[in-house]
């Protein structure tokens, strides 16, 4: 009986719509969770849209306009690069969209029919499928009129089934590595330098295709002999041959599409069988017992006994999560990256040194104060949950915000001590030297009253995704208080030591302003030990427990 | 269970109150732990139990009334309350990033402890915890029940007096249960008092010397097996889970079961 039941179940077509409903609503969600991740689509379909809408009408024009071969050219690399970016854009999404995950819905009775079709009807409800939409409109408007178009339509829903293909089999094969911490902790780290050294990358390619393609080559690249035998780009081929008049050698191109649509099918299957009969993803990830071993070593921390010892492990502790926690990683190493790609990239482009004007060193401090005024925000959230431990125990407040100064001050006063030592070493000027004195002193004022900013406008975060990402609940306050009242204290704070380095400068006075780089010293450590460690440390032991609600969510029962 | 000889008060709560909005959480509660019991805190899903003890623990503030550790209230002198406890809490508040054997060595030394003695007893916890394979390991990285003995190691490296637990037993498994029930039963040997709160009553009924019973914030039974007995006129072999359903007024057959599953 009810063995009967379920069989009924099973056939019931009701299913597949439920199904898809599932991915729509996943994927609606993934972007309508958070408050914050609405901006950030917004944003995304802001600059997102017209640029595919543009990219559909450029395209478009090229495939009428341009000289030949370039239409073929185009054509080829636009069905390439769209499959390209079906490859990658499931990497960057899968942990978002819980939609994706095939895993999540074998424990329920569902025929292998069903969930194929939930998952290859499922992609349109994917974004990117929509914002490739312009691109493939493009090519019927710039191919249509040819007598290509009865090889079009075929062609084109081969490519697009060759990409969808190609995307799900990446996420079947890589399905265990992409929801892997290490994966997503990689993840974080390549896309942020990417994102840094984006700049320098495009002029390196600019300077590659200008190096290896004379402007005379431009206009008879021949692209297509060599993309025709990627999957989409013999769809390419079929069109062109087709629009050539070419019908033969059309047909063969559209065979040899199918060709890679039935083994790309046939791979896609046998993974999914693997994966639906419990044998699991293909690629797993390291397994967990190994990812540690080789970088950690075992036995007694080491230990600096001119140091207290609580301040030691807090200390360590602070760097630990640091470097462990990959957003952090990669914002500090920016710090030291930038100025090296700017001044490498500066040494080697335009003999900078010579052009380098010397109060160029006065921005030294501006520049440690940015670095100290990010990283000292919001100190109690960026504990994650592992504030309320501490708070737990009898530790010093006082060591706990010592200790968070020393690690950050070192971190990010750093960077702009390296640049200022390059400076002098390029252009020996008092600027320099003023400016590097002053570094110290102006990163302990930032972090000093970041402290108090730590405390008065706390919000939580969370480590653990690809982003750091603020909570909703910080509020309009905290908002406020971090973006503005913070800003606005520390330039207040720092307006003394400021106001000798201008004077040195304007009143062309060097003294004045070496002056001040010491004055910034002993002024920034003492605004650092009294309301960034006695004040803040008096400060959280008495809100210990609004702290904890503001920064980490406890579960009353 | 047995009924214990008080002791010294080692926990009181004086009309312990906590307000979360319109919803009274805990309500006017008064308790008071003998130092050397094994307490048991019940009461069913949202009764108020986690939100007492961050109250008791100091990361909760209460609406009104007073919280002693020893006679130290630790709202008015929280490093000196917090010097003589050890809380596993229900969220498990760990740093994610470190590992067990780098957090338990960091809990050790913000308890005070002399370095070689965290080594010493940072490498004996992870040895009785059988986290020593997997000590080097990151924490984010770890099962519940790893979790779980991590916070525990890092909760009694210091030999606290009075020892908070909130769940230990949930999420865990048989043999991660009987490691931690063996440390609750040497740590109860040596006189720590530990306050309990657990859904898993038979384990409560095993460990506890004294049970206390909230309901909707208030408490609503205290007391030995044998007291708990004779308040609810039960017989003797009237087990934890009859006693605790009495209590807190509710019974599976009142609430009538499912339609579907019922005999026509």
């Amino acid at each position: 009986m009810a063995a009967g039941v379920l069989t009924e179940e099973r056939q019931r077509p009701g299913r597949l719509r439920t199904l898809l409903s599932l991915r729509a609503r996943l994927t609606w969600r993934q972007y309508t969770g958070e408050r914050g991740r609405i901006v950030a689509v917004l944003l995304i379909l802001i600059i997102m849209l017209p640029l595919t809408l543009g990219l559909g009408v450029a395209s478009a024009i090229g495939y009428l306009r341009l000289p030949e071969p370039l239409p073929a050219t185009l054509l080829a690399v636009v069905l390439a690069g769209l499959w390209v970016a079906w490859i990658i854009i499931p990497l960057t999404a899968f942990s978002l969209n819980e939609g994706m995950d095939m895993t999540r819905l074998l424990i329920y009775p569902l025929s292998r029919r069903e969930l194929t079709g939930a998952m290859l009807l499922g992609t349109l409800f994917d974004p990117p499928t929509y914002f490739m939409l312009p691109l493939f409109l493009a090519i019927v408007v710039g191919w249509a009129a040819s007598p290509a178009l009865l090889v079009l339509v075929p062609a084109l829903l081969i490519a697009y089934v060759l990409m969808i293909l190609t995307s799900q089999i990446v996420i079947t094969m890589l399905g265990g590595v992409l929801t892997s911490r290490r994966f997503r902790d990689v993840f974080v780290a390549v896309s942020a330098i990417l994102g840094m050294s984006c700049y320098f990358i495009q002029r390196g390619f600019a300077a590659l295709i200008s190096r290896f393609v004379e402007p005379d080559e431009i206009t008879s690249l021949q692209l297509l002999p060599s993309l025709r035998w990627l999957p989409p780009g013999s769809m390419a081929q079929a069109i062109v041959s087709a629009a050539d008049g070419d019908w033969g050698t059309a047909l063969l191109w559209l065979g040899y599409g199918l060709l890679w649509l039935l083994l790309l099918a046939w791979v896609w299957w046998q993974l999914s069988t693997r994966l639906i009969t419990g044998g699991g993803f293909l690629l797993k990830g390291r397994p967990r017992a190994r990812q540690e071993e080789r970088a950690r070593p075992r036995g007694a921390s080491r230990s600096y006994g001119w140091l207290p010892a609580d301040l030691q492990q807090l200390m360590a502790k602070e760097l630990r999560l640091i470097w462990r926690t990959p957003q952090r990683r990669i914002g500090f190493l920016q710090g030291f990256l930038f100025p090296l790609l700017m001044g490498g990239y500066a040494l080697i482009g335009s003999g900078l040194p010579q052009e380098v004007p010397p109060w160029i060193g006065l921005f030294l401090p501006i520049f440690a104060l940015f670095s100290a005024w990010i990283a000292g925000q919001n100190g109690l959230g960026m504990e994650g949950k592992g504030l309320p431990f501490v708070l737990l125990t009898p530790v010093s407040r006082r060591r706990f915000w010592l200790a968070k100064g020393i690690v950050l001050f070192v971190l990010t006063s750093a960077p702009a001590l390296l640049v200022g030592l390059a400076l002098l070493a390029i252009q020996p000027s008092w600027q320099s030297v003023a400016g590097l004195l002053s570094v110290p002193g102006i990163v302990l004022i930032t972090l000093g009253i970041s402290n108090l900013g730590s405390i008065f406008f706390p919000y939580p975060v969370q480590t653990e995704g690809r982003q750091i990402r603020s909570n909703a609940r910080g509020g309009c306050i905290s908002g406020l208080g971090n973006g503005v009242l913070m800003p606005t204290v520390i330039g207040l704070a720092c307006l003394p030591p400021a106001l000798f380095l201008a004077g040195g400068q304007l009143l062309s006075t060097p003294w004045l302003g070496l002056v001040g780089g010491l004055f910034s010293l002993v002024y920034g450590a003492a605004i650092f030990v009294w309301p960034g460690v006695v004040v803040a440390g008096r400060l959280l032991l008495q809100r210990e427990a609004e702290l904890v609600a503001a920064t980490s969510p406890l579960q009353g029962g | 269970m047995e009924n214990s000889v008080l002791s010294p008060v080692a926990v009181q709560t004086i009309n312990l109150t906590r307000h979360f909005g319109d919803k009274v959480a805990v309500d006017q509660l008064n308790l008071a732990v003998a130092e050397g019991e094994f307490f048991g805190f019940l009461g069913p899903n949202g009764a108020g139990k986690s939100t007492t003890i961050n109250m008791l623990v100091g990361l909760l503030r209460p609406t009104a009334g007073t919280a002693l550790i020893h006679g130290v209230d630790i709202w008015e002198q929280p490093l000196q309350a917090k010097q003589q406890i050890g809380v596993l809490p229900e969220g498990l508040n760990l740093y994610e990033r470190l590992t067990a054997r780098e957090f338990i060595r960091f809990a050790g030394t913000m308890y005070g402890l002399p370095a070689d003695l965290v080594e010493e007893r940072t490498t004996e916890l992870l040895q009785l915890m059988d986290l020593e394979d997997d000590a080097d390991k990151l924490i984010v990285d770890y099962s519940t029940g790893m979790r779980k003995k991590t916070a525990l190691g890092a909760a009694i490296i210091h030999s606290p007096r009075i020892l908070f637990l909130d769940e230990p037993f949930e999420g865990i498994d048989a043999i991660s249960g009987r490691a931690i029930r063996s440390v609750l039963r040497q740590l109860r040997t040596r006189g720590t008092t530990i306050f309990f709160s657990s859904h898993i009553l038979e384990v409560v009924e095993r460990l506890c010397t004294r049970v206390a019973v909230i309901n909707d914030g208030r408490l609503v039974a205290e007391g030995s097996m044998t007291e708990l007995r004779e308040k609810a006129h039960a017989g003797a072999d009237a087990t934890l889970e009859d006693l605790f359903i009495r209590a807190v007024g509710a019974s599976v057959e009142e609430t009538g079961g499912l339609s579907w599953l019922q005999e026509s």
